[in-house]
């Protein structure tokens, strides 16, 4: 299916991202739904999936970063969702394709990018120089800040998208042991369980890692130096 | 807020809470509710190893398109891959030097005290004490 000469097919990358947005919407709407003085156990799930994020905001980039909030929260549920989602078998990891890491990353970067110029105007191109150091290193300097500045979309997306394919190649690499061992292939089984669960370990991580650097780029624009 | 919660049977409750914390505190008391623990060593030494790879990429990059365009092959190349390994290793140094910062003393990045007290989530009344420890009370559940 193409439309303007852009494909736009359905594909099962597509459908997976839909169904892990109505998982997450699903998540935090049934879980707030009773609103319990005192939360059972989805609400208390979803409290603390909102208090995770908001203390990594609070503590990265301060009250600076209050209106931003929403949308550090809304990156950190779907990265979540789609790590987690891609952990039920014969399922797709949406996260494990670099183009859609790179694409979330690509627009927390100029998103970030945006929101400092709008905030500082020119001065936000301060950023590039380190403070207190001699005029004669600035040419030197200012090539490394922009180098590393530049680098940050990519090590953004490139992080989450190696650690959630490398997982699931392992993974299955080691599944496919287990039917080709015959007798023996209980060794196999074994240790794909125990990499499952710190698959799971990963995939939280990563979005938690994902969130906080989202964070420390924001604080890099609204406060500068 | 629903009608079957009684205050008194929220004192009871805070009464168990802190039965249950005292009680994880006194099984292991390294362990902080709420924080990630050493496992985000793991994601951090990941960030070290991916920042150097992405910068001299991303540097050679630079060099290798700015050599195309100026026609200045192989200088810029070079000359840019050092810039860019550089800038790994500053990346690679502040990734790392956030990694202790947060190790210490669990203060993390620039905010100070003041910012920290504020919470942007449900208004006071509503907000329920015993969620956010809810972590280290498990047994009661």
């Amino acid at each position: 299916m193409e439309v303007g000469g852009v494909d736009v097919s359905f594909t099962n990358s597509a459908l997976w991202m839909v169904l892990v947005i109505a998982g997450a919407t699903l998540f935090l709407t049934l879980g707030m739904q009773r609103r319990a003085m005192v939360p059972g156990r989805l609400q208390s799930m979803a409290e603390m999936t909102y208090e995770l994020v908001s203390g990594v905001v609070r503590d990265n980039v301060g009250s600076a970063g209050r209106p931003y909030f929403p949308f550090i929260f809304t990156i950190f549920i779907f990265v979540l969702f789609s790590n987690l989602f891609g952990l039920i078998p014969y399922s797709f990891t949406v996260t494990s394709h670099i183009i859609v890491t790179f694409a979330l990353a690509a627009m927390v970067w100029i998103g970030v990018t945006v929101i400092g110029i709008a905030k500082h105007g020119l001065h936000f191109f301060s950023l590039f120089l380190p403070k207190g150091i001699p005029i004669a290193l600035a040419p030197l300097l200012v090539v490394i800040e922009l180098i590393s500045y530049l680098v940050r979309p990519v090590t953004l997306s490139m992080r989450l998208f190696a650690n959630m394919m490398a997982g699931h190649t392992l993974i299955k690499v080691i599944a496919g042991f287990v039917v080709a061992l015959g007798l023996f292939g209980v060794v196999p089984l074994v240790v794909t369980s125990a990499i499952y669960g710190l698959e799971l370990l990963v995939a939280v991580l990563q979005a938690y890692v994902f969130a906080i650097l989202t964070s420390l780029y924001l604080n890099d624009a609204l406060n500068l130096h | 807020m629903t009608g079957e919660d009684r205050p008194l049977d929220l004192a009871k409750l805070d009464a168990r809470l802190k039965k249950a914390q005292e009680a994880a505190r006194a099984r292991d008391p390294e362990a902080q509710p709420g924080r990630m623990g050493n496992s985000f060593g793991l994601g951090m030494g990941m960030r070290v190893g991916t920042e150097m790879a992405a910068a001299l990429a991303v540097g050679g990059g630079i060099g290798w398109f700015l050599d195309r365009w100026l026609g200045t092959e192989p200088i810029l190349l070079l000359v840019m891959l050092l810039f860019g390994l550089a800038a790994g290793v500053k990346g690679a140094y502040s990734a790392a030097k956030l990694m202790a910062a947060k190790g210490e003393d669990g203060s993390q990045g620039p905010v100070s005290k003041e910012e920290r007290r504020w919470v942007f989530s449900y208004p006071r009344r509503t907000r329920p004490k015993a969620t956010a420890r809810l972590n280290s009370s498990r047994s009661i559940a």
